[in-house]
C-alpha cells in the first residue's frame, strides 16, 4: 500500500462532470467549455494511470493551452463588440490564467518537483479555476447579453 | 515571401542570440512581421485575421520554449525576462480583439504594425541577446 502524497492528491481530485449549473445559455460557448473539460478530464486519466504517460501530458497540456487562446478570444471579441461593462476585468481574469498555465507549462518542462506532482497540481488548478470562472464570470456576461437582447 | 517595401525588417547577424534553435525561431517571426505589413493596408480581412492569429500562436510558443531555457538554466533575469514577455502577449491579445471587434481595423492595423516592430527588434536585440551567454554555457 502506498500512501504517498501523490497519490492522495489525485484521490481529491474529482472529473469534471457537465451539468446545467455550467450552461450559460450562449450554445457556441457552452460547447467550448464542455470541450475544455473533456480536455481537462484527459489530463486528469493520463496522470491517474499508473505510470504516468509524459509525452501525453505534454501534448494534452498544449492543447489545452491552444484551445483556452481560442475560446478566449472568441468570448473577448464577443464582449468588446457588445460594449460589456466588465469588459477590462473579464480579460484580465483571462490573461491571469493564461500567466498561471504557462508558468506551470515551464516548471513541467523544466522537469520540477517529480513531474506526477506538477500534473497533479495543473490537473487541480485547471479544474478549480474552469469552474469558477464559468460559474461566476461568464455567466455574469451571459446574463448582460441577454438583459441586453444581443447575441452571438 | 512577402514583397519588400520601407517597413520590411530584416534580419542581422547582430540579432544572434548564439541559440541557434531561437535564432531561427526569430527569423521565422520576422518573416510573419513582414507578412502582416505587407498585408496591413489591405482590405483583406481575412488574410490579416489570419496571419495575426498564427503570429499569436508563434509568439506564445516561442516565449515558452525561451522560458523554459532560462528557467532550467536557473538564469537570474527569467523573471524579468517572462515579465516582459507575459505583458506584451496580453497587448498583443488586446490588439487583436480590437482589430476584430472593432470598426476601424485600418487605424488598428497600424497600430499593430509599429508595436510590433518595436517591440520585437527591442526585445531581440537586446533582452533576448542577453541570455545568449547564459544559456551558451549551458548548451551540449
Ligand atoms: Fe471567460
Ligand atoms: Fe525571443
Ligand atoms: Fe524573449
Amino acid at each position: 500500500m502506498s500512501s504517498n502524497p501523490e497519490s492522495a492528491m489525485t484521490l481529491q481530485m474529482p472529473k469534471l462532470e457537465w451539468t446545467d449549473e455550467y450552461a450559460i445559455g450562449i450554445s457556441t460557448f457552452d460547447n467550448q467549455h464542455k470541450v475544455l473539460f473533456e480536455f481537462i478530464n484527459d489530463l486528469r486519466d493520463i496522470m491517474m494511470s499508473k505510470r504516468t504517460n509524459l509525452k501525453a501530458v505534454d501534448k494534452t497540456f498544449l492543447s489545452i493551452l491552444d484551445y483556452t487562446l481560442t475560446h478566449f478570444l472568441e468570448e473577448e471579441i464577443f464582449l468588446y463588440k457588445i460594449s460589456y461593462p466588465n469588459f477590462n476585468r473579464h480579460k484580465k481574469d483571462h490573461d491571469n490564467f493564461i500567466r498561471e498555465v504557462k508558468d506551470l507549462y515551464v516548471r513541467f518542462k523544466a522537469g520540477e518537483g517529480g513531474n506526477r506532482i506538477i500534473c497533479a497540481e495543473i490537473t487541480a488548478i485547471l479544474t478549480e479555476w474552469i469552474q469558477g470562472h464559468i460559474m461566476k464570470d461568464d455567466l455574469e456576461y451571459a446574463k448582460f447579453a441577454s438583459e441586453n437582447g444581443v447575441s452571438l | 515571401m512577402a514583397p519588400k517595401n520601407e517597413i520590411t525588417v530584416e534580419w542581422q547577424e547582430d540579432y544572434s542570440t548564439g541559440i541557434a534553435k531561437l535564432d531561427e525561431q526569430h527569423k521565422t517571426i520576422i518573416s510573419y512581421l513582414n507578412e502582416f505589413n505587407a498585408l496591413a493596408m489591405s482590405d483583406d480581412k481575412r488574410a490579416i485575421s489570419a496571419i495575426l492569429i498564427k503570429l499569436l500562436g508563434y509568439t506564445l510558443t516561442h516565449f515558452l520554449d525561451e522560458e523554459i531555457s532560462m528557467y532550467a538554466a536557473r538564469y537570474t533575469e527569467f523573471e524579468k525576462h517572462r515579465n516582459e514577455h507575459n505583458r506584451f502577449f496580453f497587448e498583443l491579445r488586446s490588439l487583436y480583439i480590437k482589430f476584430e471587434g472593432g470598426n476601424n481595423s485600418r487605424l488598428v492595423c497600424a497600430e499593430i504594425a509599429s508595436t510590433l516592430k518595436e517591440w520585437f527588434i527591442t526585445h531581440i536585440s537586446d533582452t533576448d541577446k542577453k541570455y545568449g551567454p547564459f544559456l551558451a554555457s549551458l548548451e551540449p
